[in-house]
């Protein structure tokens, strides 16, 4: 089947209209994996999924019929043991993920991405994990391999109620003692909080020796402040309004986000955490691939040791 | 307000519309999108960092907007600066000078050294030379109160060029010896003004002396002419101003009349004339000389002993005129002088002579209707008649007699006679009474003797005809002593008739000798005696006292009545002959049309006679006062038939008082050239110099109106009120704030 005639799974807007979560999902993980993506990884999902090109010599049983039956490619799938990685996902359910642009909203993006990357790991044999926080922990999933688990997590996540503000500081904390083995810890959230407390939180993970990838959810509202009219903008987790002409705050407003994704950029980096940014009107492979880039590195400092 | 906004109401319209951009920003801020935010601290510190900057340009946007609107009401009240308001920043602007100067006679008046026309000349001197000088780029507009239809100067620029000319013209103005219609020439500039550009600054000035005259009614009452149009004059200029030229005084003589006391002119005859003089000031004048003079003979002298304040005086003067030359046409015609001899203190001199055209004629046309001729010597009914008219000798009577019977009577043209005498005569056909009733009514001078071929039903019912006709009475029967034992005698019920006036004191004996043996018995229209219509000049005595001589007036011609015949048949009259001739005579020149008028006009009323192409060419030479002969072309009356020989002469420029003497040159069977006379003179009204006080006129004219002494530098005077509409610096103000707005707006958007 020729890659421009398979559905845009990765496209938000064909996503949306998947109600599903574990749909959704495994259309994005398909979508992912067959190529049909502007990343500029492609193939490289291949290998990261365990898959890497046949070369003679392979053993033929070895050889993923299905990648063949879609893509005319021969790939050999790698084996598990290369890739014994404990991951945990922490999803950001706060109020302030409620926000909906044009598509939708942003923990519709930030549960279809965790689920994503959750059926990937699986096809991996990894063990996911799941934690869905807002002032505190909402629900935790402790990570694991077994087929139903993405189904659990799926079904957290549809069951979540958005209703009350971020606080990374306190529940990180109490996360990052909770989460003891050392693994990949992957955090999804729109970070509207205060940048020490973020600190303090990453830190502790990384002094625990985990790996961390921030995944940075915005609207493209909150990116971009496209707005012309007269607004009146009513706080999602405050009851501060604010009434003005968008035109004439725009350039001061875009000029803060800035600053502010710089600073959590550079905060991320300076621990050496791993940042993306994700605009929840980009396909959803600009995610995927950012995991895959980092587990690349991982496996090979793995090793390499 | 509206003393700087010409449409104050639309200003107030832009001021309320000021408002609309505000509203519109405040039901804009009603239309808003709701949007439940999640970057909410980001926004808030936003709009902290700009709450400031963002208050301030929506204010300076609104505020340009509101000023915007405001302005455009302010533009459409088309506002003005005054001359004064402008704070001498628009002192430079140009004025059309518009000068209405009264050049009335009165204006010849001089107290003080000079005229006051003098005195208004210099001023306009005085101001053309410093308008020039201060290169101030008006422009002039000159009126004459003697002209008060046209323009001497019309917007003429005042400049280097044209100044020299102009004070040329300045110099040369003279005063008409018209009155002037100063309300005429106000009438003419404010139409002038109405018809004008209204964003043209003008100033008006009113040159005058102030006579009380000219400013009918100023001072006393609201519904002076001149004064109301100054003052509707002042509401739609820059600046009004009367400037007053004359003096005070008003001590004054005028020569007001020369009268002819008889009324026919005649040639060779002597006749009496009476100067009449007024005192129009507030002295009485003493010892007023008087000298009439006639053409190139020597004048005559009188005096008036005394004549009161606004009184008038009169002397006699008695001027016999030459004879006439030759047997045919008529005599040249004589001007008469009168004017005041030194006399001092007397302010106005062009009143002080009266001009006087006597148009002498060869002799009253006279026609005598003999009702019963005979032609036996002395027995004729007209014998004695037509001899006391026209004696034979040397000695002119002034009376040209024509005796026809009634059958020439009937054809002939009447129009050639000034008197007719109907003597006797039985009937008249229906046709001559119409044309005689028409004839007296046009002037001519009728009189009847009655005797015994009256036919009385005629006269009383075609003649009478209830009181309409042209006999003045109803005839009764013949009374007297047809026996002629017994008599009456006149008696004079009207000394101081015409007829009679002669006959007083001594020389009423002249008529106590006159027997009247028969009568007709007449009884005048009782409606026209009591409306002095008739008057019984003559009675009988004896008896019942009857009518002897009625004389009535008809139309504008008189009937007489003589209820004798004046023949020997029913009187001893013709043998009294002094009294017979002198009646006959004093009622021929009583009765006789009336030339002592004829070719007396005003000045600057036209001349106009009537040519007889048959008697002289058409082509006629006009010779003004000054001396000047004009060919002047008569001309058919409008309407007339081509075959007509009766044309017009008509001439207009009579504007100087004196003597108009049109020759007329002989054609067909009459060669001989002869002068017909005109005499302009000066309307006596315009020597009335008293003025209307200044302190009075200057409040009925109000505050709009300055008036001022002509003392006074006259025209460095500034306008009160020079309007100088800025609504073009309005709008160009206004287009620089709609693009500033705009372009700020721009700047905003983009920047944002």
């Amino acid at each position: 089947m020729a890659a421009t005639q398979t559905p845009n799974y990765l496209d938000p807007k064909v996503l949306e209209r998947i109600k599903r979560l574990d749909v959704r999902a495994r259309h994005v993980v398909e979508g992912f994996i067959t190529g049909a993506h502007r990343s500029p990884y492609n193939g490289f999902a291949i290998e990261f999924a365990g898959h890497r090109e046949y070369s003679p010599g392979d053993e033929l049983k070895h050889i993923d019929w299905n990648v063949w039956a879609k893509t005319d490619r021969l790939y050999i799938k790698e084996y598990e043991e290369e890739t014994n990685l404990k991951s945990t996902i922490i999803v950001d359910c706060s109020k302030s993920m409620a926000y909906r642009g044009h598509a939708w909203r942003k923990f519709d993006y930030a549960a279809t991405t965790a689920a994503s990357l959750t059926h990937l790991l699986q096809r991996q044999q990894d063990s996911v994990g799941l934690v869905t926080f807002d002032t505190k922990v909402v629900a935790n999933l402790p990570p694991s391999s077994r087929p139903n688990h993405l189904k659990q997590m799926v079904d957290v996540l549809e069951k979540t109620e958005l209703d009350d503000k971020t606080d990374v500081g306190d529940v990180f904390l109490d996360l990052a003692q909770q989460i003891r083995q050392r693994g990949m810890v992957i955090l999804i959230s729109d970070f509207f909080a205060d940048l020490d407390k973020l600190r303090e939180s990453l830190q502790q993970f990384r002094l625990r020796r985990h790996e961390v990838i921030v995944m940075h959810v915005m609207d493209d509202d909150e990116i971009n402040f496209p707005f012309e009219d007269h607004t009146r903008f009513i706080g999602l987790e405050s009851i501060d309004e604010v009434h003005a002409d968008p035109r004439a705050l725009r350039k001061s407003y875009l000029k803060i986000v800035n600053e502010y994704m710089r600073k959590t950029r550079k905060l991320c980096d300076g621990l050496g955490v791993d940042y993306k940014l994700l605009n929840t009107k980009e396909p959803l492979d600009a995610a995927l691939t950012s995991y895959l880039a980092f587990r690349k590195r991982h496996t090979r400092k793995g090793r390499s040791r | 307000m509206g003393s700087f906004l010409t449409n104050p109401a639309l200003f107030i319209g832009g001021l309320i519309a000021i408002a609309s951009p505000i509203i519109i920003h405040l039901l804009n801020k009603r239309r808003f999108k709701r949007v439940d935010w999640a970057a909410m601290d980001f926004l808030l510190e936003a709009q902290k960092l700009n709450r400031r900057k963002i208050k301030l340009e929506e204010f300076i946007l609104l505020l340009m907007r509101c000023l915007a609107m405001g302005l455009i009401g302010f533009l459409l009240a088309r506002p003005f600066f005054s001359s004064g308001g402008g704070g001498g920043l628009f002192d430079g602007a140009r004025y059309e000078r518009i000068v209405v100067l009264d050049d009335s006679l009165s204006m010849q008046a001089k107290a003080g050294g000079q005229t006051s026309m003098e005195t208004a000349k210099l001023a306009l001197e005085k101001w053309v030379n410093e308008l020039v000088g201060a290169g101030a780029d008006d422009s002039l507009t000159l009126v004459l109160s003697s002209q008060p239809g046209r323009t001497i100067y019309d917007s003429q620029p005042l400049n280097g060029n044209s100044e020299a000319e102009i004070l040329d013209d300045i110099k040369n103005l003279e005063s008409s010896d018209g009155s002037g219609d100063l309300d005429g020439a106000l009438a003419f500039v404010e139409q002038k003004i109405a018809d004008g550009d209204a964003s043209v600054n003008r100033v008006v000035y009113l040159l005058s002396d102030l006579r009380e005259r000219d400013w009918a009614g100023s001072g006393e009452s609201a519904d002076a002419g001149v004064v109301e149009r100054m003052k509707r004059i002042a509401d739609v200029v820059a600046g009004c101003f009367v400037i007053d030229v004359g003096e005070e005084g008003e001590e004054n003589l005028v020569v007001e009349e020369i009268a002819a006391i008889d009324k026919a002119l005649v040639a060779g005859v002597t006749t009496n004339f009476e100067v009449v003089v007024r005192n129009r000031g507030t002295r009485p004048a003493l010892d007023v000389k008087v000298r009439f003079a006639a053409d190139e003979s020597l004048p005559l002298d009188g005096t008036i002993d005394r004549i009161e304040p606004g009184q008038t005086g009169s002397v006699p003067f008695t001027f016999t005129f030459a004879p006439a030359i030759d047997d045919e046409g008529e005599p040249e015609p004589v001007a008469i002088r009168a004017s005041l001899a030194g006399i001092s203190g007397d302010l106005l001199d062009e009143d002080n002579t009266r001009f006087f055209p006597a148009r002498t004629v060869r002799g009253i046309q006279t026609l005598v209707v003999d009702g019963d001729p005979n032609g036996s010597f002395g027995r004729g009914e007209t014998f004695f008649l037509r001899r006391a008219l026209a004696p034979e000798g040397s000695t002119e009577s002034g009376v040209v007699v024509d005796v026809v019977d009634d059958n020439d009577f009937e054809t002939l043209d009447l129009n050639a006679y000034q008197v007719i005498y109907i003597a006797n005569l039985y009937r008249i056909s229906e046709a001559r009474v119409a044309s005689l009733e028409e004839w007296v009514r046009g002037g001519g001078g009728l009189v009847f003797t009655l005797g015994d071929q009256i036919d009385e039903e005629f006269y009383n019912q075609v003649l009478y005809r209830g009181g309409e006709g042209l006999f003045p009475a109803t005839l009764e029967r013949i009374g007297g002593d047809e026996t002629e034992e017994t008599w009456g005698y006149f008696k004079i019920e009207k000394a101081n008739h015409p007829v009679m006036q002669y006959f007083r004191e001594e020389n009423i004996k002249l008529l106590e000798g006159v027997k009247v043996f028969r009568w007709w018995e007449c009884v005048p229209n009782a409606s026209a005696l009591a409306e002095g219509r008739s008057e019984v000049v003559l009675s009988f005595t004896g008896g019942e006292q009857a009518p002897a001589m009625i004389d009535s007036k008809f139309g504008d011609g008189r009937v007489m009545v003589m209820a004798t015949p004046m023949d020997p048949d029913w009187s001893n009259w013709p043998e009294e002959a002094p009294s017979f001739i002198i009646t006959a005579q004093e009622m021929t020149r009583y009765m006789a049309r009336s030339n002592a008028k004829a070719g007396q006009i005003a000045v600057g009323q036209p001349i106009t006679h009537e040519l007889d192409l048959t008697k002289a060419k058409p082509d006629v030479t006009v010779t003004t006062p000054a001396g000047n002969p004009e060919r002047v072309p008569a001309r058919p009356p409008a309407g007339a038939s081509a075959s007509t020989t009766l044309w017009n002469i008509e001439y207009d420029d009579t504007s100087r008082r004196g003597f108009y003497k049109i020759g007329l040159e002989g054609s067909g069977d009459a060669s001989q050239e002869r002068t017909v006379l005109f005499a302009a003179n000066i309307d006596p009204g315009e020597s009335a110099l008293r003025r209307v006080p200044p302190a009075n006129l200057a409040l009925d004219l109000g505050e709009k109106v300055t008036l001022i002494d002509a003392g006074q530098p006259v025209f460095e005077l500034r306008p009160a009120e020079a309007k100088f509409e800025i609504w073009k610096p309005v709008l160009y103000v206004l287009a620089a704030l709609l693009c500033i707005e705009l372009l700020y707006g721009w700047w905003l958007g983009a920047r944002r």
